[in-house]
């Protein structure tokens, strides 16, 4: 019966150096596909607090976040691309992070019931410390936006938006910088009212 | 649809463009509209900004338009509310606006524009003044052919001549009559 021999003095710790880092790979693989495939934190909250009650619940069509280093490549890779529209390359140029999850509700909400489930997720955003700044609603469509209570960092906007149109549940968590997306704004977004 | 889509981009540009809020309002021009009854049918859009955005709008407008962003420093506060009408709220929404009507004249504020056309368009606007003349705070208050009613609350200090801009930067129709009055 032939034994495995075992590694020496520097080749001992060069295998414990090579595992240590495939171990620490791997975890910062899987930290970052968990990313890749779960919500942020108050598009998290915002999620659960709308799908937990009864006449609203709904399944999973799609979620993920992309950070700066998606992001970052995703504008690089543009660069190779000369249709891609400008507004694209613009938006994206602001955009640090994003977050997305789709989910088609299982019934058509009634207009009460959205309405007690929109004051639900404007409590639960609340605790979380964000404040509803703006609520659009009309027959079965809402949107509502949450910014934070207090974010006093003027270089980048953070907003977590929901849409609800018919069954269908979008929300959506983004942080971007704010000058960019000032230009952007004022060049693409027509004026109020 | 096609409103709905709109309307929200009406309401999330009035965000990113920042007509824009404040992190302390002013709790002497910042008015309480109470409840207002919306329509399971209509649309009934509220916009409520106050905090850093004011920051960032001012700074979006820096650039390209100096006066405008000089003006939104200069603002604290904006809520607007539209409600659509029909008959399941045409009567409470009409009731509401005319109490905030009389409820701000009670409270000392000032109606610096009264248009009503011919039947179809009630607008009322209203100022609080301070001691120096200067604006602490506006109020638009409009029904509109009994199909809409829009509530808009602008809280900061706000220059008479500026009013004109802020409508054109709004795109507030009836705060431009505002502006007209607050120049004469």
């Amino acid at each position: 019966m032939s034994s495995i021999p075992r590694p020496r003095g520097r080749y001992r710790w060069l295998w414990i150096y090579l595992l240590g880092a495939m171990a620490v790979s791997s975890l910062l693989l899987a930290i970052g596909v968990y990313n890749l495939v779960t919500l942020t934190s108050e598009a998290r909250v915002l999620k659960r607090t709308l799908l937990a009650s009864d006449g609203f619940r709904g399944s999973l069509k799609v979620q993920g976040t992309v950070g700066p280093i998606l992001l970052g490549g995703a504008r690089t890779v543009l660069r190779f691309l000369p249709d891609v529209p400008a507004e694209v390359r613009e938006g994206l140029a602001a955009m640090k992070s994003a977050s997305v999850g789709v989910y088609k509700l299982d019934t058509l909400p009634s207009a009460e019931m959205r309405n007690e489930v929109f004051a639900a997720a404007d409590a639960a955003m609340e605790r979380s410390g964000w404040v509803r700044i703006v609520s659009v609603s009309e027959r079965h469509q809402r949107v509502v936006v949450y910014a934070p209570a207090n974010d006093d960092d003027s270089d980048q906007v953070r907003l977590c938006v929901a849409v609800c149109d018919q069954k269908q549940l979008v929300v959506v968590s983004g942080r971007a910088d704010a000058e960019k997306l000032g230009e952007f704004a004022q060049r693409r977004i027509p004026r109020v009212l | 649809m096609n409103r709905f889509i709109r309307a929200s981009v009406v309401a999330l540009s009035l965000s990113a463009l920042g007509a824009i809020g404040a992190s302390a309002a002013d709790p002497v021009a910042l008015v309480d509209f109470g409840k207002l009854t919306p329509s399971a049918n209509c649309e009934f859009v509220e916009v409520n900004i106050s905090g850093p955005l004011l920051k960032f709008a001012a700074t979006c407008a820096s650039k390209q338009e100096p006066l405008v962003a000089e003006m939104l420093r200069g603002l604290k506060h904006v809520r607007v509310n539209v409600i659509g009408l029909d008959d399941t709220n045409r009567a409470a929404t009409t009731e509401r606006v005319t109490t905030i009507r009389k409820d701000l004249t009670a409270q000392g504020w000032t109606p610096i524009v009264t248009a009503r056309g011919k039947g179809t368009e009630d607008v009322v606007i209203f100022a609080k003044m301070l001691e120096d003349e200067t604006i602490d705070g506006l109020v638009v208050t409009v029904l509109e052919a009994k199909k809409q009613a829009v509530l808009v609350n602008i809280v900061g200090q706000i220059k008479a001549d500026q009013i004109a801009s802020l409508a054109e930067h709004l795109n507030i129709p009836e705060l431009k009559l505002a502006g007209k009055a607050a120049n004469r």
